[in-house]
């Protein structure tokens, strides 16, 4: 790949101001299991290679994944150079010098069938436990190499692996259907099969019951899973395109005490086998870890070069390419909120009359930029003095996010989990709306 | 390409072999705010290989063609791995074996339109958007993508088919006290870029709205009648039954197969809902579908009662039912799984007057942001709402997500307008991490009995 992403420099080279070439090689094999049985093995091989120009001051951008012919990306990106957005920053010029841990051995080794003996310790006691629960469960382990190069002299390599493992199922009793999830995408393995086992058989002894629950305001404990859809908002508006743009409630505030002073959110780009973790960005700029939100107040936006340039700044090494195809944009890479100091297992227990949200769904459907967050409750439990005593359904969530974790955010939890790509505790947040259907 | 597929797949040690090979050009173009954020070109090449031995499945997927013997082997290696755990083996159900080359009918062809011609287009959409008073930001976007797929399978099917698709979007936005508030409109369509052209009107209204929303209050949780205009009702009956009908969901799973036993009764008389890929121009239009079935029209719901259900030919053979054309794959990147076309709830008889009348206090919900299901419970959110007050649509109200039981709200629809709209928006379905797999939802106005509205206060 070296000498193609090589080759299409070389053919850049007197045809534009400025050039970069990204290429991608992924090699994983997920394993899959539905209804409580091994479905599918699969083997995924894939390749890209993406041309940047910048050619009289505009940005072009073109992307293959026929690598017979990767010079025809030349001529594309220097056609879409034309009509591009300016570009007011320069590709870098050195490589990172950081060196995170993002390659496993042992996950690079792992084979199809030790992915399928551990999918089946879940299914197994899932099928022990209930009968009736229909399981599924998704394995995977990754390799990947990313390769750039730039005409400012950038030549530049890792190699990564990734684990995936995703377990959960659902389970229908008359017209009550209730689906239950645990899972992490990280560099390497993570929580334990037999784990993630247990906190499922968990959740699908207490939710088995419903309860009834009235329309009002309520406590709520969100745990990590369910904390994400309000973290969501919060990093919308912190992503630097979305300041740029004029989007961002938070645009002219940096400084500015913005959520509650129990809030720091960081987003470390550095964090040893995180899912977001790199020596470098997708643009080849050195990853790093940036407070984002410090005790309540905007420290800083996240921003890739072109959102840096626009705002004055330096690149915080967040340009993310969310395909070959598309063109890099800031994201977060490992957004981490620092813990509180009791367990979560105390702040339920001091509940006197609240809910346990443990999932939402449809909560990420709103405007990000107003706040508001609505989910129907799909995973929640009523807790009666300090216990969770059954779920609850059929019951609608709604705040907003800026107020609520500026002014109702009572405790984070010391413990923390993944959820999606983000590192969070649980949170207690008061004054909870909740409808129900009565 | 005939021969090269034609050869792979036969005389194989495996139950069953397929291999699909695509190739696609795509064009996209971003504006955001005053910025053309983006213009981007790219070609997609890739395939993949999937085999069936017993009941298990392999599956290969690449982005080079060399060396494709070995990746049928290797499809075959790992079917024959899971063949070892299955007590059950699986027959696909039979469909005609078929030789077949499909060109899209283009009415106004994409790839004749120059890309500096999009771009025009698209920024004088942009422009207008930003001239418009009280609005603060934008957001339009464009796609056309052109697909050359190339099918072949043991049984002897090999077909040639092109595809085309094509959508964009255009939203507004309006800054409040600390918020954002959005219009939008969306337009899509499989034979022709004339959908993209005209939208002035359209973009005016989006900007009222937009600026309209920044004041408008809240709405104010609880129970309530609610008129779905089209596009919402559209979504309404993807989301909320659709995915329900898609037999994959179903199949080994013996108490969703009694709450989806056909003739079950779902709705009340007047409740009609089918699937369709025949409709010409929508953006599930689809002439094979990645099993290289032939589609259809498939009825779901007819006079309440359930009839029918999405099929690939694995969940035809284990339901004992007949194929209907829906196992359909994002890209060559993905093994085909049940998915919907164009979902329809046939036109009632009902005026959105007769609907109107008599509800005391409802909501009018019309187009849509976003939406989900569980199967059992649904979400929604409404691009935009209105309070209803004695038979009136009276002011504005932000917010109001849609959520229910499914089971309870589709026999909670009392009522089905008589204006049968057909229309494609750019939003695509997701399922199982396939997403956007383009999708058409036509349908008329509905009104349906206590939903629950989401809200504070």
């Amino acid at each position: 790949m070296q000498n193609t992403v090589e080759r299409t420099l070389t053919a850049l080279k007197g045809r534009c101001d400025q050039a970069e070439v990204f290429a991608y090689e992924s090699e994983s094999t997920p394993v899959d299991f539905e209804d409580s049985s091994l479905k599918t093995i699969t083997s995924r091989q894939s390749q890209g290679l993406a041309v940047r120009v910048v050619r009289e001051g505009r940005i072009g951008f073109a992307s293959t994944t026929d690598l017979r012919n990767p010079v025809r990306c030349v001529d594309m990106a220097v056609e879409n150079a034309a009509f591009g957005d300016e570009a007011k920053f320069e590709f870098p010029r050195t490589a990172a010098a950081a060196d995170p841990a993002i390659n496993d051995a042992q996950t690079a080794a792992l084979s199809a069938e030790e992915l399928v003996d551990m999918g089946s310790v879940f299914v197994e006691a899932l099928r022990e436990e209930d009968e009736q629960f229909r399981s599924l469960a998704h394995l995977n382990s990754a390799r990947e190499r990313v390769t750039i190069a730039n005409t400012n002299g950038l030549s530049a390599q890792y190699e990564a692996t990734r684990f995936e493992l995703y377990v959960g199922g659902q389970l229908v009793e008359g017209e009550n259907i209730l689906w239950l999830y645990e899972g992490y995408s990280l560099r390497k393995m993570g929580p334990s099969i037999e784990e993630l086992t247990a906190r499922v058989i968990d959740d699908l002894r207490i939710a088995r019951h419903n309860v009834s629950v009235q329309s009002g305001t309520y406590p709520v404990l969100f745990s990590p899973g369910a904390l994400i859809y309000l973290l969501m908002p919060v990093l919308a508006c912190l992503d630097g395109k979305a300041v740029v743009r004029g989007l961002s409630p938070w645009k002219d505030r940096l400084g500015e005490e913005v959520l509650s002073p129990k809030l720091t959110l960081v987003d470390d780009g550095l964090m040893p086998y995180g899912p977001g973790t790199a020596p470098f960005d997708d643009e080849g700029t050195p990853a790093q870890r940036t407070v984002l939100v410090r005790e309540g107040v905007i420290d800083a936006f996240l921003t890739d070069l072109n959102t840096a340039a626009a705002l004055g700044t330096s690149s915080t090494g967040n340009a993310v390419r969310e395909g070959i195809g598309s063109p890099p944009i800031p994201r977060p890479a490992n957004p981490v909120l620092t813990p509180g100091s009791r367990e979560s297992q105390d702040i339920l227990s001091d509940i006197e009359l609240g809910l346990y949200v443990k999932d939402l769904m449809g909560a990420w459907a709103g405007n990000p930029y107003s706040g508001e967050v609505s989910g129907n409750i799909s995973l929640g439990y009523l807790v009666r003095k300090g216990k969770p005593v059954g779920r609850v359904k059929n019951a609608m969530l709604s705040l907003n996010v800026f107020e609520a974790l500026k002014h109702q955010l009572l405790e984070l939890s010391s413990d923390r989990d993944w959820s999606m790509q983000a590192f969070v505790p649980h949170a207690l947040i008061d004054g909870v709306s909740v409808s129900v259907k009565t | 390409m005939r021969s090269l597929l034609k050869a792979a797949v036969q005389g194989q040690k495996a139950d069953y072999v397929e291999v699909r090979v695509e190739e696609s050009f795509v064009t996209s173009i971003e504006f955001r705010g005053p910025r053309l954020e983006s213009v981007s070109q790219s070609v997609e090449f890739g395939g993949n290989v999937r085999a069936l031995v017993r009941g298990g499945w392999g599956f290969v997927s690449f982005n080079s063609l060399d060396e494709l013997e070995d990746r049928v082997k290797a499809a075959i290696k790992q079917a024959a791995l899971i063949a070892r755990t299955v007590d059950r083996p699986l027959r696909l159900a039979p469909v005609p074996t078929v030789e077949d080359t499909v060109r899209v009918k283009i009415l106004r062809d994409p790839r004749q339109v120059p890309l500096s011609q999009k771009i025009d287009l698209m920024a004088g959409y942009n422009e207008r958007i930003l001239s418009h008073p009280g609005i603060s930001s934008s957001q339009v976007r464009y796609f056309d993508r052109f697909t050359k797929l190339y099918y072949a399978n043991s049984e002897g099917t090999y077909i040639e088919q092109e595809r085309l698709d094509l959508a964009g979007s255009l939203a507004a936005l309006a800054k409040g006290a600390n918020t954002m508030e959005r219009g939008s409109f969306s337009f899509g369509s499989s034979n022709d870029f004339g959908v993209a052209e005209g939208h002035e009107k359209e973009i005016d209204r989006i900007c009222r709205l937009a600026v309209d929303l920044t004041r408008a209050p809240v709405v104010k949780g609880g129970e309530y009648t609610v008129i779905c205009d089209p596009r919402l009702a559209g979504v309404f009956v993807h989301e909320a039954f659709g995915h329900l009908s898609e037999a994959d969901h179903v199949y080994e799973n013996e108490n969703l197969r009694r709450i989806m036993k056909l003739g079950t009764v779902f709705g009340t008389k007047i409740l009609n809902i089918y699937d369709s890929g025949l409709d010409v121009g929508a953006r599930g239009y689809l002439v094979y579908d990645d099993e290289g079935v032939r589609t259809e029209k498939t009825y779901l719901i007819k006079e309440g009662r359930l009839v029918g259900r999405l099929h690939s030919r694995e969940t035809a053979a284990r339901m004992g039912e007949r194929p209907t054309g829906n196992a359909r794959a994002l890209d060559y990147r993905f093994k085909p799984i049940c998915r919907m076309r164009n979902t329809c709830i046939e036109p009632g008889d009902a005026t959105l007057e007769d609907m109107l009348a008599g509800v005391r206090e409802g909501i009018y919900a019309a187009n849509f942001y976003g939406g989900e299901t569980n199967g059992e419970m649904f979400t929604f959110t409404a691009g935009e709402a209105y309070m209803i007050r004695n038979g009136r649509i009276e002011e504005l109200v932000r917010n109001a997500t849609l959520t229910g039981n499914v089971f309870q709200t589709l026999k909670n629809i009392d009522m089905i307008g008589r204006d049968f709209t057909r229309f494609d928006s750019a939003g695509g379905c997701g399922k199982a991490g396939q997403a956007p797999l383009p999708t058409s939802e036509w349908s008329p106005h509905i009104r349906i009995q206590n939903v629950v509205i989401g809200g504070r206060g």
